[in-house]
């Protein structure tokens, strides 16, 4: 089923004020990391909205990773609270609609972490791997 | 000049919508003067819609199987306008959660499972019957829709409109809102610790639902019933479908309900505690708009399908 050459495919939304600034960091550092992700800068984890990443996952993204600040290091104050709580639920939504909730996760990166962004993305990539591709991209439910 | 004619299409329903029409009251009188019904099968007997066409065509309830589809279509082409009447023919409705399972799973727990069920040969109807689709579908996955009249049922001043509207050959809009917004009920300050069930305590405060803990659907679903069912002090549970340009309706409650929690970090639930509060996502946030969701129906890896049972007669 999985084709040797496969290789996955992940959005991530990077929070501008850490994580964006954490991927920035682990390319200026040199930091080796596999270039599976699409990373699209944000202004706060908390911008993202749940139907986005329904719509990635919908549109054949293997996984979608959210990268935001630290607890209490939220620019906006409480975007990453209110982001933990949506992407628990929207876990559950994935869940009981039978897609692998492991194919979406949420970190915490500063903007010095460029290490922790690039281990991130080695964890993550290696994790969807394992779950192979998203089952929409096998003549699943495709409109 | 004639009158303009009305054929009503009744597909995977339950009939309440054509009851609507008939709760306009007084005002039926005036609506049947000023159109003719052409075809109804709750109230007249007639096979199919007239062959010469209808002005305007009403289609209540999903498309379920290969009569409703076929039915739909003939609908389609005898009619200049067609509306998609309720929420089962606009977004699925109640029926629509059944896509989260398969169709043969469906037969299993049907004709097999069910504890009232005897039927000890495992016989599955045969081929007789009008064969299901894989899952229910909104009429608009297979016909083009004018005007779209959501609500479980529609609200009998709605249909008026929507009537007066297509008789004076206005264009129909629901207002751009939620129900929030036409809500009557008091709203103070969004800050929830603990979310509950509904039905687990009498409620008699008129105080907003979400301020309580409990799951109304008020802000992500579109306006037009003037939140009848919060102004009874019954949660909305989000029968007139998501808000314009919205693709998922459970997506804009998620969202709504992450910011609606208490912003001290001290005081909020833990993400995994709001989580066991709301058993039931999907029935929940989705309960009329799963077949119009942005996934429509539930991914069934090849792992987690069962065996096709065999149809035997």
């Amino acid at each position: 089923m999985t084709n040797k050459n496969w290789e996955p495919k992940i959005v991530c939304f990077a929070c501008r004020w850490c994580s964006y600034a954490g991927a920035d960091m682990a390319g200026t550092s040199r930091i080796q990391y596999p270039a599976n992700a699409r990373v699209i800068r944000v202004n706060c984890s908390g911008r993202v909205d749940p139907q986005f990443i329904l719509r990635a996952l919908k549109l054949k993204a293997d996984g979608v990773l959210i990268a935001g600040c630290h607890f209490g290091d939220c620019h906006y104050i409480s975007g990453n609270y209110q982001t933990s709580r949506r992407v628990a639920l929207l876990k559950e939504y994935l869940k009981e609609i039978g897609l692998e909730p492991e194919r979406l996760r949420l970190e915490w990166i500063s903007a010095a972490e460029g290490h922790k962004f690039a281990e991130t993305m080695k964890a993550f990539v290696n994790e969807i791997k394992l779950l192979g591709p998203n089952p929409l991209a096998n003549g699943g439910p495709e409109k | 000049m004639t009158k303009p004619s009305l054929a009503v299409e009744t597909l995977s329903i339950c009939s309440g919508c054509e009851i609507a029409i008939l709760d306009l009251h007084l005002a039926l009188a005036d609506v049947l003067d000023a159109i003719d019904l052409k075809y109804i099968q709750v109230l007249m007997d007639h096979r199919e819609p007239p062959k010469e066409g209808v002005t305007v065509g009403f289609v209540s309830g999903g498309v379920r199987n290969e009569e409703h589809l076929e039915r739909l279509k003939m609908l389609r082409e005898r009619s200049q306008i067609l509306v998609a009447f309720g929420a089962c023919s606009a977004f699925g409705g109640v029926p629509g959660l059944a896509n989260l399972h398969t169709k043969d799973e469906i037969m299993e727990e049907v004709y097999i499972n069910t504890k009232s069920t005897v039927n000890p040969k495992k016989i599955i109807p045969p081929k007789i019957v009008p064969p299901m689709l894989e899952e229910l579908h909104p009429v608009d996955d297979f016909v083009k829709v004018d005007y779209v009249l959501p609500g479980c049922p529609p609200p009998p001043k709605l249909i008026a409109e929507l009537v007066t509207c297509l008789l004076e050959g206005r264009e129909f809009h629901l207002e751009p809102k939620t129900v929030c917004d036409q809500c009557p009920l008091i709203k103070e300050e969004k800050a929830v610790t603990e979310f509950k069930r509904w039905g687990t305590d009498i409620v008699f405060t008129e105080r907003c639902f979400l301020e309580q803990g409990y799951q109304c659907l008020g802000p992500s679903t579109q306006a037009g019933c003037e939140a009848r069912c919060p102004t009874a002090l019954s949660p909305c549970r989000g029968c007139f479908g998501p808000t314009e340009n919205v693709e998922d309706q459970a997506a804009k409650m998620i969202g709504a309900l992450g910011s609606i929690v208490v912003q001290d970090p001290s005081k909020a639930p833990a993400p995994e505690k709001i989580v066991k509060e709301v058993p039931d996502l999907v029935g929940t946030y989705l309960r009329f708009t799963f077949a119009h969701s942005t996934f429509k129906k539930a991914v069934h890896t090849p792992t987690v399908k069962t065996k096709p049972m065999k149809a035997t007669t």
